[in-house]
């Protein structure tokens, strides 16, 4: 059995009967919503028409959103209704950034993420969802799309019957009717300052000039919805790169230059300070921080935001094992143990970019080879310029140096490669708009590879002429971990601004 | 039963009739913990728009508050479904600024200082009042006046009572225009389209999102286009109607009369017209006879005489001239005429405010409309557009007093002799003219300081005490009139009142009943309820009970007579009761009501309070064919020649297939294409449908000066003038009135969308953000009259925090306002939990401030469309600000009556006497001594 909707726009009148019929049955706050009407006006008059939209869950067949929930709070019912239980949310947004439709949002007053839940409350009584029982023009059509007799069934078979977004492979269970093709696709119409009849709660995404929209297509009238992923997450995976980049560099600690505490314990410090600074963040960006533990408790095995938290107690027990056989003296055991922590470091720094690739609204942040190759190379960037500060000896600056070009690299390959989306294209494109600041003209993918590439070629420099100074090393330091974190800013924003409905 | 029971049995819309009395339902608040409520659920009608939808209050038993409003499925109009603005009725009930007591002015009128009162103060206060204005024959001086009514004649009965002439409306910033176009053609002042079963359907209208009767109508209107209808949607900004209509039709503002004589033209040059239909109910004798006189050639002749002079008439509106003056292209008049010619009878037609409203002679545009009706042979017939009156059932109460003996004209002043009806909008104009002035007035449910034109002057009478004695404001929430009232009164909204409609949404007729939800569940749980107000939140009243207690305490002796017609009439000599006086009309007054009752074991009364609404008739059609009753044609004679039977001179119904038919309510009983009505009070030329140069026609704009055509009238899908205000989910969707502007003009002004404008009327400016859009014609800027809600800096009361901000009022010269905003809309603190998620900050601009009053001359409707330049804020002006000349708008006003024709009309009336009025008075009162 699967329930679903078949939206038929051949009726809709966009009049929000069914925005304010869901808001009165389930409570909705004020700014945020279940269902809601998009408008986009298309053609020049007098051949201009206004379509309307009526976007909300799709209650997918591979629900994204029930994959990356940590803690099983999202999950698929046998009617095929996708349900959130909003108690047990622990608000890691991580459903947000999965979904690719846009259609949950975060409850402010609870801290619990919410979404349709097609009146399930209802529905088990028998009752249509509310918005189908308000719709003047029955354009609402719920029902088991599995019965092949069902009037929605057939209507989803129906000649014309689209679904929003097929290519992200959710197999939605919201079928369209009659809607133009630009109001299902987002980031295809232009995006004024304010709507028709309404404010625009945040200023449109500064699309490049050269940003493809439909000519004539304008959105005129949507709803908010809000960045949630911010410097938390990005000062974060600055950590734990550079947590992991000093496990990733300890089994060469000789050879880098490194001597007495700085060759024998500094990156099993580092590694674990580090990632205790991690995990303080990663609670700390939790909406209800103090519900962490239901991560151990009630474990989604198949998220990655729950494997991520194995990994970092592996990487956290092996490298405190570490140093715990070095405090005892056995320099050897220890030293042995470096090369299976390198690898728990590289899954360390590395499995965000599986976590991103669950996270099926960014595209940007889906090309998980490079996402994984990227973080590897950040790590060693930032573990190098941490350890630099004990030696700022000339391998290390090599090595630092080496990471920051091909992370520069990268980045550009990013910025002005191909992407396979047009939600990527999109994300890809504001990139290089992101401000480094609030209201700031400054660009913070510039400044952060200005910052990641000049300090160790600064360093490097320094070191040459002889030169090498702890302040240097400082320098680098801060200046490759600001770097990184400009450019995590940039990618984390540019990723979640592209409207996805 | 869990998920994994799985019920393969289609989802119902509503929970089962039987169940509704004790109804247990999951809590979607604490999904998913399954927590059962139970609900008694309780029908009751909408009173948002005017449509009278049902809806059903679901009354929780425990903490005995309304959780939600649906539809109510036993409606016949709105069939269980509504718009935003039924399940939002919520937002009203429990807003955090509602007035939830008696409100007494503390200190000088329009100080904005308020206190709490008692009913008891009130009614004592207001009845002494009436009582001595009653008693010293001041009758005109006694005046009730209305924004929405939501019921049907209930005040009629009460101010008949008093013997006052004292009932105004809101009807001449509304209907009235259309109103005067449909009454020429047929007595009956409306259209009532029966969409559902349309070929086309032709809406000068936006029936889609919004009007008379937006959601019923727009169910229909969608199930015949989804059966092939074709739907022509005319208006001069984009709707969400005409983007979902088949043909969009724009053409220049004030051009629509020219464009519908150009789609006649179609229709009679291709003889697509009915004959048959035309021959037997459309009065052409009448208008031989005129064009004979005028032409003086005798007149005369046969049908097809007539036809062939008809077509000569409209000769010169060809396609091509249509489409020269009104911007539409050849193939459209040409296709649309034809489309409408071949759907024959099964033609649907509205116009609804739009361009009838917004132009002078805009009453042309429905004289014009109804002309294709006639045309078709589409009256009243399946598919086709019933006049209004016939799919409209107004229950009789037990007790009818005879019409008052006097005659206001505050209310319908000699100049306007035709106007449909009260000029409501000249009322502080009229007073300054002198021509009377006010000792009690009460307004109810309006606003005419924000939503009327010219409020300034509204003001300036309101807060002068010689002017207007006594001002009760009743009023579901805080408006800015309240402000300079002496009393504000809590009355309540769609859940908290009784009230009686019938609106004429479809082939049928109905009534819907609106009921306080709350005391209806207590007295079923057996708690005695005296007054509403006991069951409603804080003193919340309703009027029903309010005019039943004040018109006791006028007369609580009935020597004026009074007190006879608030008797029970199940306990003699006793004070009725509200379920006395609905329990009177439900076991007398309605066909068929008491039997289907009985068929439930209940008691009428009882049958509404539980189903909320009755169906009197279904499948209404072709009403003007039934035959006259025999005793009424008693003494009449048969008149073979002019095909109608007569009696006293005057005709009784025309004489069709060999019967006397009741025909239309017009001198002639037939359709009138020719209105020797309008020849007789001084209006020879406009006696056809024709054209009338618009005061916003091109010829009246100089583009080069940046002149455009304002149009300030068009509502949101979501929004209902101000009374959807103090909803919390409508305005989070619609919070702001850019000025719409195509994007030519945008480009030629030098503005892109979100910069500040000016734009200045005749009499003065306000300044607003802009849209720059496709969506409207070019040089016609729109701006929705909704948003911009004002308090005065200080004021401890406004309407609500979700939509206000704040003014202050600077007086740069004598009669001037100038009205700057000292803070914009802002979170704040409440009991809501929403409050401190505002996220709009501007909230509209108010402009009707700034618009002059302009009557037209016939119909007495206020002409919206708004000539103005518009161009880029001046350096000093700032998002908001508002500045009228008051001297200025009353020049306007002089002008614009000058052009009247006034009364006496022939036999020295003051109105003719076909013509329908407001609370008639008696016969003796339309002659001018």
């Amino acid at each position: 059995m699967q329930y679903g909707f078949v939206l038929d726009h051949r009726k809709c009148i966009g009049c929000h009967a069914c925005t304010v019929a869901c808001k009165a049955e389930n409570d909705v706050p004020v700014g945020s919503f279940r269902t809601w009407v998009k408008y986009t006006e298309i053609g020049q008059f007098p051949a201009v028409r206004r379509h309307f939209a009526v976007l909300r869950c799709n209650h997918c067949t591979n629900a994204p959103c029930v994959t990356i929930c940590p803690v099983t709070a999202l999950h698929k019912r046998d009617d095929g209704i996708v349900d959130l239980d909003r108690d047990a949310c622990i608000g890691c947004k991580a459903c947000i950034q999965a979904c690719p439709y846009d259609a949950i949002y975060l409850n402010d007053d609870t801290g619990g993420a919410e979404k349709c839940h097609y009146c399930a409350h209802r529905v088990e009584q028998g009752i249509e969802p509310a918005c189908v029982t308000v719709c003047p023009e029955r354009a609402i059509v719920p029902g088991d799309l599995h019965d092949k007799d069902s009037e929605i069934a057939q209507l989803a078979q129906s000649e014309g019957a689209t679904v929003r977004r097929p290519e992200q492979g959710t197999g939605p269970n919201v079928f369209y009717l009659g809607a133009d093709p630009v109001s299902l696709e987002p980031g295809t119409a232009a995006e004024p300052s304010t709507y028709l009849w309404s404010e625009r709660r945040a200023p449109p995404p500064e699309w490049p000039a050269d940003h493809d929209v439909h000519p004539q297509a304008t959105t005129v009238l949507d709803v908010h919805h809000p960045v949630l992923w911010g410097w938390k997450i990005s000062f974060y995976l600055v950590t734990k790169g550079l947590a992991a980049g000093a496990a990733l560099l300890a089994p060469f600690a000789a050879q880098l230059g490194l001597t007495g505490f700085g060759r024998d314990a500094l990156p099993e410090v580092l590694a674990l300070v580090f990632t205790a600074i991690t995990v303080v963040f990663l609670i700390g960006d939790l909406k209800r921080p103090m519900k962490f533990f239901r991560l151990i408790t009630r474990p989604n095995t198949r998220s990655w935001l729950v494997k991520g938290g194995w990994v970092l107690m592996g990487f956290s027990a092996v490298t405190a094992a570490a140093l715990a056989l070095r405090f005892f003296g056995q320099h050897g055991a220890a030293d042995a143990l470096r090369w299976p922590n390198a690898l728990l470091g590289m899954m360390t720094a590395g499995y965000t970019a599986f976590l991103f690739a669950q996270c099926e609204g960014r595209d940007l942040w889906q090309r998980t080879p490079f996402v994984f190759t990227h973080l590897q190379v950040q790590a060693v960037l930032l573990g190098a310029a941490a350890l630099t500060i004990a030696a700022p000896s000339l391998p290390l600056a090599l090595v630092a140096t080496a990471a920051t070009l091909v992370h520069l690299g990268l980045v550009v390959s990013e910025l002005y490669g191909r992407h396979h989306t047009a939600n990527a294209r999109q994300a890809a494109s504001l990139l290089r708009t992101i401000p480094a600041w609030p209201g700031s003209r400054r660009r913070a993918v510039v400044e952060g590879l200005q910052f990641s590439t000049a300090s160790p070629l600064l360093l490097l420099g320094l070191i040459l002429l002889g030169y090498p100074s702890a302040v240097a090393a400082a320098l680098l330091f801060g200046g490759a971990a600001v770097g990184v974190f400009w450019y995590e800013q940039a990618l984390l924003r540019a990723g979640q601004l592209p409207p996805l409905s | 039963m869990d998920s994994n029971s799985l019920s393969v049995t289609p989802l119902a819309s509503f929970p089962p009739p039987e169940q509704w009395d004790d109804w247990r339902e999951l809590d979607g608040r604490a999904w998913p913990k399954r927590v059962e409520r139970r609900y008694s659920l309780i029908p009751t009608t909408c009173f948002n728009c005017e449509a009278a939808c049902g809806l059903m209050a679901f009354v929780d038993q425990e903490t005995k508050e309304i959780r939600k409003l649906e539809g109510n499925p036993h409606h016949p109009g709105s069939r269980g479904r509504n718009c935003a603005k039924g399940p939002a009725t919520l937002n009203q009930v429990y807003d955090p600024d509602r007035v939830l007591y008696p409100m007494k002015r503390v200190g000088p009128r329009g100080s904005g200082q308020f206190e709490r009162t008692t009913w008891d103060e009130v009614l004592d206060t207001f009845a002494a009042r009436v009582r001595k204005a009653l008693q010293e024959d001041r009758r005109t001086e006694v005046m009730y006046h209305v924004g929405r009514p939501g019921a049907d004649g209930y005040m009629d009965r009460v101010l008949q009572a008093w013997g006052v002439d004292g009932h105004n409306s809101h009807t001449n910033v509304c209907s009235a225009a259309a109103r005067l176009g449909y009454t020429l053609w047929s007595g009956y002042d409306r259209p009532s389209p029966d969409y559902a079963n349309a070929k086309v359907i032709l809406l000068i209208s936006a029936h889609l999102e919004t009007g008379h009767y937006f959601n019923p109508h727009a169910q229909r209107i969608l199930e015949a286009k989804m059966r092939g209808a074709k739907v022509i949607a005319c208006d001069i900004r984009l709707s969400n109607t005409a983007s979902m209509a088949d043909e969009w039709l724009a053409p220049r503002p004030g051009t629509e009369p020219t464009m519908l004589l150009g789609i006649a033209h179609v229709i009679l040059r291709d003889k697509l017209y009915d004959a048959g239909f035309m021959e037997q109910w459309v009065d052409w004798r009448g208008y031989l006879a005129a064009k004979g006189q005028r032409e003086s050639d005798g007149g005369g002749g046969d049908f097809a005489a007539f036809e062939r002079a008809l077509t000569e008439e409209y000769a010169s509106f060809t396609p091509e001239h249509t489409a020269a003056v009104t911007g539409l292209t050849v193939e459209q008049i040409e296709d649309v005429g034809r489309a409408i010619g071949g759907a024959g009878s099964a033609f649907a037609a509205h116009v609804w405010r739009n361009s009838a409203s917004g132009n002078l002679g805009g009453w042309q545009v429905a004289r014009c409309l109804a002309f294709l009706n006639a045309l078709t042979g589409s009256v009243g017939s399946e598919g086709g557009t019933n006049p209004s009156g016939v799919n409209k059932f107004v229950a009789k109460p037990f007790s009818s007093p005879g019409p008052q003996d006097v005659w206001s004209e505050l209310l319908y002043p000699r100049e306007w002799p035709l106007a449909h009806h009260e000029l409501s909008f000249l009322l502080p104009h009229l007073i300054k003219d002198g021509v009377g002035k006010i000792d009690a007035y009460f307004t109810r449910v309006y606003n005419p300081v924000w939503t009327n034109p010219d409020g300034c002057v509204w003001i300036d009478v309101l807060r002068d005490e010689s002017l207007v004695g006594l001002h009760a404001a009743l009023t579901p929430v805080w408006n800015e009139t309240a402000r300079w009232a002496d009393y504000v009164l809590p009355m309540g909204v769609a859940t908290e009142r009784h009230d009686l409609m019938s609106q004429e949404t479809h082939a049928a007729t109905w009534i819907g009943f609106r009921q306080p939800v709350l005391r209806t569940f207590l007295q079923r749980q057996g708690v005695k309820v005296e007054w509403t107000y006991e069951a409603n939140p804080g003193e919340v009243w309703e009027e029903d009970e309010f005019w039943i207690a004040l018109s006791w305490r006028i007369d609580p002796d009935g020597a004026l007579g009074i007190r006879k017609h608030f008797e029970s009439p199940y306990r003699p000599g006793e004070r009725i009761t509200i379920d006395e006086y609905y329990r009177w009309i439900f076991e007398n007054s309605v066909p068929g009501l008491p039997e289907a009752a009985a068929a439930e074991g209940l008691e009428p009364l009882e049958y509404m309070r539980r189903h909320g609404a009755f169906l009197v008739k279904d499948q209404v059609y072709r009403t003007h064919e039934a035959e006259v009753p025999t005793a009424q044609l008693e003494g009449a004679k048969l008149d073979e020649a002019a095909a109608v039977a007569t009696k006293d001179g005057t005709v009784v119904g025309p004489l069709v297939d060999g019967k006397v038919r009741v025909g239309f309510h017009t001198p002639s009983k037939r359709l009138e294409l020719h209105s020797q009505t309008m020849a007789d009070w001084g209006w020879p030329e406009l006696t056809l449908p024709a054209v009338i140069e618009s005061h916003v026609g091109e010829a009246n704009l100089d583009r080069d000066q940046n002149e455009f055509v304002l149009v300030s009238t068009f509502r949101l899908p979501t929004l209902i003038h101000t009374r959807s205000a103090n909803s919390k989910w409508l305005t989070e969707l619609s919070n702001t009135n850019p000025v719409w502007i195509h994007t030519s003009d945008a480009q030629r002004l030098g503005v892109e969308t979100g910069d500040l404008v000016r734009v200045t009327t005749r009499v003065g400016y306000y300044v607003n953000r802009v849209w720059v859009t496709e969506g409207v014609r070019p040089g016609v800027v729109a701006c929705s009259h909704h948003l911009g809600r004002w308090r005065v800096k200080g004021d401890a009361h406004g309407v609500n925090r979700w939509q206000l901000h704040d003014v202050e009022i600077q007086h740069p010269e004598p009669g001037q306002y100038l009205f700057r905003r000292t803070r914009g809309v802002a979170p704040f603190d409440s009991d809501d939990k929403d409050s401190d998620k505002v996220w709009w900050s501007e909230g509209g601009v108010h402009q009707n401030f700034t618009f002059p009053v302009q009557p037209d001359p016939v119909s007495g409707m206020h002409c919206w469309h708004q000539k103005v330049t518009v161009g880029k804020a001046e350096p000093d002006d700032r998002y908001g600000d508002v500045f009228a000349d008051t001297n200025r708008s009353m020049e306007v006003y002089r002008e614009w009556k000058a052009m009247a024709r006034p009364a006496p009309g022939p036999g020295g009336l003051r109105r003719p006497l076909h013509f329908k009025r407001v609370v008639r008075p008696t016969e003796a009162t339309y002659r001018i001594e």
